[in-house]
């Protein structure tokens, strides 16, 4: 089976086009995942292109208010970088444990499409974009268009992820973040939710809740948010508000949680989200 | 004196593990050794038709039950576990053959290529489809290992005359001992073949080596070594003999060395765990609210195989009245068949079970009489001289009342309790218990007869020749302390190795927290005896061997009088927060306070509180371990059984309080099971606070909490 | 595949398919056993090394990321006066009880202290979350590199 290790990214592109190798970076789902009985080899089927090497993966800057994030960069390299803003900082450092934060990317996060992945929800609030790149060019989707299902994207056979473009959002917003995970480190998450609202002398001029591990993707909830959007904060009917939210909600039961308790805890978190929102004293709006 | 003994040194083995220059048993050289893999029952219930083996390349075998030379059984208790399956499959992952040869991968990809026929029988998974003897009868005809009743006073006269009744039911669930280093031994002939050697990872040796001569029959001779071994919690009391006696049949078959170093996954998903329970306890009180009577009933869940759950029944009805002497009691206890790995030890050993529902059942009862859950339990707690449920009595001074002002003290628990009700989403619990130490009732006299050494050198270096293990709890500390402080030696001269059965005395496996109490009293006896008889120069070697104190009474027939020669005693406190958006409960505080005797190294002890505490907070709310229709667990990697990390929870305030034992080292009695006894009943009173809801189950997840909140909606 | 590397300082030349592990490299390739297999799938933390100066666990490297790469072992660090120091401390803070967890531990902390000298009791609960231990709860292993950091910094031993 080959494998290669590149340092050009044209090399990878045509690897990757020639043989439909398999993208792989930090490696800490693909090597969990592919894992034989402990001390023989990872069972991959097909060649390897080995993604670390490539400089071009390692962007981290910011420019004309949008964060650029290469492929590879790591989750503890995210956290290192003084721009990395503040939801998806929150949901990063509650990814695993230190160690893998070292090895594991946000591109990776992004293509291992576990709707259970603690970077996403952030990424759906921002509204980021996916760039991809193959020997034809770049190509551009929303991160809501790239992710099609569980463990499902948009990236075709001769194209590997080359970079995450996150639109900064005002300051003065105010952020959710709440994890659910089957403990207080090193743990898959039963449940995310993320969000962001702009509010304006008690007027909602932007409102945005996405959810993690209650449906096939992660979800942004357009209806509910329909309904706070351009709503005064203290004639919100936030009752109204969940059961619109619910309509979007679809989760399992599997050997970690239940339907039912992932269905109620995703609306409780939007609901506290929204009282947060509506318990702030005037000054801070 | 004792305090002196508890002052703590350095772990003796600490630097070379901490520099990873201790070896395991799969950090030893294996180039010459075959590696030996399980096949595996991939159906639930029935009966094997066929099996079809590939093509086997030169230098790989298969070895089946056809090839046991002696009897094809693991030698646990009734024996009824097969070494190598013959035709009966009655759990999935049963061991069918081993597949051997010198590349793992060659073996992993031609245990794939088995093909087997069966006929498929209905599996009974747990404990209402095992009474309902589902599919048939697993064990016997009515699928109980064991039914045993014990009763004391006149429960029937005190239930018609109650006032008032109070039940309750209380279960928990399956709990996985997850050692840090997975099973392994090896296993190789010498001497033509006429001797097979067992090394590994393992809690008693001599269990090992008689299951193995079992299994081989006469004409063999067998030699076990443990290897320093990475954790174990009761985990490897059974499994080193059901991996080891086929491994020795097939060391012998093939005539080559064999090594078998299970994957986490195949340990996760075969191993024996903790039995589930479920008790239903009914109370008889009089106007006053006091308990006149108890009935309690458990059952717990065996397995496929009986193993070990007639004593694990045993240990867990003898629990049952934890520290309380109540006047009438009833106590009925079965262990039930079902289709899923036989159940197996887990430190505690039916205590924590038992424990727990008794616990929970006197929260509920001081709740029902409107009575502060430390006021509502006192009147009960036992005395020296009161009777145990067994009709014998308590010998030792009972310091309960110390231990309870203590954990008051350090807890803060009544302003605490006071406060938080009217604080919504936070609560303080405390739970009151005990572990007899030692086996049952005569074990230690009719089954054990345990022997203990002291050999002099010429050198004056002093060599501790017993068959117990340190497998983390620190005998290879505490012993060498024992030893230097009587014959006044500096601890270097004194080694206390691994133990091998070819250079030790039989002195009993490492369990039922007895290797401190009567393994280190036999040698604290020979270290006197070898003090007073002591030759300069001259190779000495002193043995003794056990013998009960004269003051216990025992019938095993009828399991009447003394179940222990002496109990630990504790009193834990938890302190929760409850999270109302997501149901999770977060631990701010935690304390144990206990009198195990003397502690002969309080760091040793300290670190045990605080190990077995965070163990039993697993239990309590993270150890989800689940079976599926197939009786599989569901939870079978790292990632999906959760164990407690840096993160879950807070520092333990851990404490002891002396009661010197007069037949314990330096007053010493048994801590390896009472520190895992009785946090998770704390932490679900606590949370029963929080929440002003009944929470009678372990694990108690955020999803069971949900559960229990929106019963009123 | 021939892969080149550093192993604690020393240059190495290793045959082994590109998807080895390096965990299985270190252990069966160069006889270094002290870094240990727990489970196999970066849950457990046993396997703890650190890779150009990161720590990782090593069940999940395959060997072609490791070219090139400076590898530190247990079986480095216990020949430095740090790793002396540390092991120390923790058998004397009873941070070991059955050691199968500790070599990765003293791995997560040599981490921990080369970026922090001084750690809060909070900063070292984070940077041992990725290491399961099954026998103490934590407690005595936080004593233990509180002890080891003060030591170090009265000593003047660096990490």
């Amino acid at each position: 089976m080959k494998k290669l290790r590149p340092t050009r990214l044209e090399d990878a592109l045509s690897f990757r086009t020639e043989y439909k190798a398999l993208p792989f970076a930090g490696g800490t789902d693909l090597m969990v995942r592919h894992r034989g009985y402990s001390g023989s080899l990872p069972k991959i089927q097909t060649p390897v292109l080995f993604l670390d090497a490539l400089d071009e993966l390692k962007t981290l800057e910011i420019a004309d208010g949008t964060l650029r994030i290469g492929a590879g960069v790591s989750m503890a390299e995210l956290l290192e970088f003084s721009g990395t803003p503040e939801l998806l900082r929150r949901a990063v450092q509650l990814i695993a444990a230190p160690a893998l934060r070292n090895r594991a990317t946000l591109g990776g996060n992004i293509c291992n499409a576990s709707p259970a992945a603690d970077s996403l929800t952030p990424l759906y609030v921002h509204q980021a974009w996916v760039i991809t790149a193959s020997l034809e060019g770049e190509r551009s989707l929303p991160i809501a268009e790239f992710l099609t299902g569980p463990g499902q994207t948009a990236l075709k056979e001769h194209e590997i992820l080359l970079r995450i473009e996150l639109p900064l959002l005002p300051e003065k917003g105010r952020l959710y973040y709440r994890k659910v995970g089957t403990r207080k480190a090193n743990a898959l998450s039963k449940l995310s939710s993320a969000g962001y609202a702009e509010i304006d002398t008690g007027k909602v001029l932007d409102f945005r809740f996405a959810l993690g591990a209650v449906a096939p993707t992660v979800i942004r909830l357009p209806e509910a948010e329909s309904l706070v959007q351009g709503a005064m904060l203290k004639e919100l009917d936030t009752g109204a508000v969940c059961e619109a939210a619910e309509k979007r909600i679809r989760p399992i039961d599997d050997q970690r949680s239940s339907a039912v308790y992932r269905r109620r805890i995703a609306v409780n978190s939007l609901l506290e989200f929204l009282e947060q929102l509506k318990t702030m004293v005037p000054e801070d709006v | 004196m004792s305090a002196d003994i508890s002052k703590a040194v350095p772990r003796t083995d600490g630097r070379a593990k901490a520099e990873g220059r201790a070896r395991y048993i799969a950090d030893y050289p294996h180039d010459d050794m075959l590696c030996a893999r399980f096949y595996r029952a991939p159906f639930s219930r029935g009966i094997i038709r066929a099996i079809r083996l590939p093509e086997l390349p030169e230098g790989y075998h298969a070895v089946d039950y056809r090839d046991v030379p002696g009897a094809n059984h693991i030698a646990l208790i009734k024996n009824d576990l097969p070494a190598f399956a013959e035709k009966d499959i009655r759990y999935r992952g049963q061991i069918i053959l081993i597949l051997a040869g010198p590349d793992p991968d060659k073996v992993d990809e031609l245990l794939g290529e088995i093909e087997l026929d069966y006929e498929a029988g209905t599996p009974a998974i747990g404990i209402d489809e095992g009474l309902a003897c589902i599919g048939g009868p697993i064990h016997g005809e009515d699928n109980l290992y064991a039914d045993l009743h014990v009763k004391k006073g006149d429960p029937d006269a005190a239930f018609s005359s109650a006032a008032r009744i109070v039940e309750g039911e209380y279960s928990t669930g399956f709990q996985e001992q997850l050692y840090m280093e997975p099973q392994g031994l090896t296993a190789w002939t010498e001497n033509e073949g006429r001797k097979v050697v067992i090394q590994g990872s393992m809690q008693c040796p001599y269990y090992v080596k008689h299951s193995v001569e079992e299994v081989l029959g006469e004409g063999y001779e067998v030699r076990v070594i443990e290897t320093t071994t990475g954790g174990a919690f009761g985990g490897k009391e059974d499994y080193p003999e059901i991996m080891g006696a086929p491994l020795a049949v097939a060391a012998v078959k093939i005539g080559k060395p064999l090594r078998m170093i299970f994957d986490r996954y195949e340990d996760l998903s075969w191993t024996s765990k903790r039995h589930p329970s479920r008790t239903r306890i009914r109370s008889a009180h009089d106007a006053k609210g006091r308990i006149t009577a108890m009935d309690y009933d458990i059952i717990i869940d065996g397995g496929a195989y009986e193993s070990y759950s007639l004593i694990v029944l045993q240990r867990a009805i003898f629990t049952s009245n934890g520290v309380y002497n109540f006047p009438n009691v009833r106590v009925r206890g079965r262990a039930v068949a079902t289709s899923t790995v036989p159940s197996g030890a887990f430190r505690g050993f039916g205590a924590p079970q038992a424990i727990y529902a008794l616990e929970m059942h006197m929260e509920k009862a001081a709740r029902e009489f409107s009575a502060d859950p430390v006021d509502y339990r006192m009147p009960y707690v036992a005395a020296k001289g009161d009777p145990t449920i067994t009709g014998g009595r308590i010998h030792e001074e009972v310091i309960m009342d110390r231990l309870i002002e203590k954990a008051l003290e350090i807890s803060g628990f009544r302003e605490k309790r006071e406060r938080y009700r009217k604080e919504p989403w936070k609560g303080i619990g405390i739970s009151f218990f005990n572990h007899g130490c030692g086996f049952t009732g005569d074990g230690e006299q009719r089954l054990i007869k345990a022997k203990a050494s002291l050999r002099k050198n010429a050198d004056d270096s002093v060599d501790i020749l017993i068959a117990n293990i340190d497998m983390g709890q620190g005998p290879q500390t505490t012993f060498l302390k024992i030893v230097a402080r009587i014959l006044d030696l500096p601890p270097e001269k004194i080694r206390y190795d691994n133990p091998d059965t070819d250079k030790v005395p039989n002195s009993g496996p490492t369990v039922a927290s007895r290797t401190m109490m009567i393994v280190g009293y036999l040698i604290q006896k020979a270290a006197e005896r070898l003090k007073r008889d002591w030759v300069s120069g001259k190779v000495q070697e002193i043995e003794e061997h056990y013998s009960m104190p004269p003051y216990v009474r025992w019938n095993q027939e009828t399991l009447t009088g003394d179940a222990y020669p002496a109990f630990g005693w504790a009193v834990n406190v938890v302190e929760v927060e409850v999270d109302p958006v997501s149901w999770e409960t977060a631990v701010i505080g935690v304390w144990g306070v206990y009198d195990v005797g003397v502690a002969i190294d309080e760091r040793v002890v300290a670190g045990q509180i605080q190990g077995g505490m965070s163990q039993a907070l697993g239990y309590a709310c993270l150890e989800n371990l689940e079976v599926d229709s197939d009786g599989v667990f569901r939870q079978r990697t790292m990632a999906d059984y959760i164990v407690p990390t840096s993160l879950d929870f807070p520092r333990t305030g851990a404490c002891t309080v002396d009661n010197p034992y007069e037949y314990g080292p330096f007053g010493a009695k048994g801590v390896g099971e009472i520190v895992h006894d009785g946090g998770h009943a704390a932490f679900c009173a606590a949370l029963e606070q929080a929440t002003d809801r009944e929470c009678p189950d372990v694990p108690l997840t955020p999803e069971r909490l949900l559960e229990i909140m929106s019963n009123d909606d | 595949m021939t892969i080149e590397f550093l192993v604690n300082g020393m240059p190495v030349l290793v045959k082994a398919d590109p998807m080895k592990r390096l965990l299985d490299v270190l252990r069966e390739n160069l006889s270094m056993t002290g870094t240990k297999e727990g489970c196999g799938e970066g849950e457990c933390g046993a396997c703890s090394v650190l890779m150009d100066g990161k720590l990782v666990n090593s069940c999940l490297i395959p060997m072609a990321q490791v070219e090139g790469a400076e590898v530190e072992t247990i079986e480095g660090l216990r020949e430095r006066e740090a790793g002396q120091l540390l092991s120390e401390a923790f058998a004397e803070a009873h941070s070991v009880q059955c050691g199968f967890c500790t070599p990765g531990m003293m791995m997560a902390t040599l981490a921990l202290l080369k970026e922090n000298p001084d750690p809060t009791e909070d900063e070292i609960r984070l940077a041992i979350s990725g290491n399961i231990c099954r026998c103490t709860g934590y407690d005595m292993i936080i004593d233990g590199v509180l002890l080891a950091a003060r030591r170090a910094r009265e000593r003047g031993v660096a990490w």
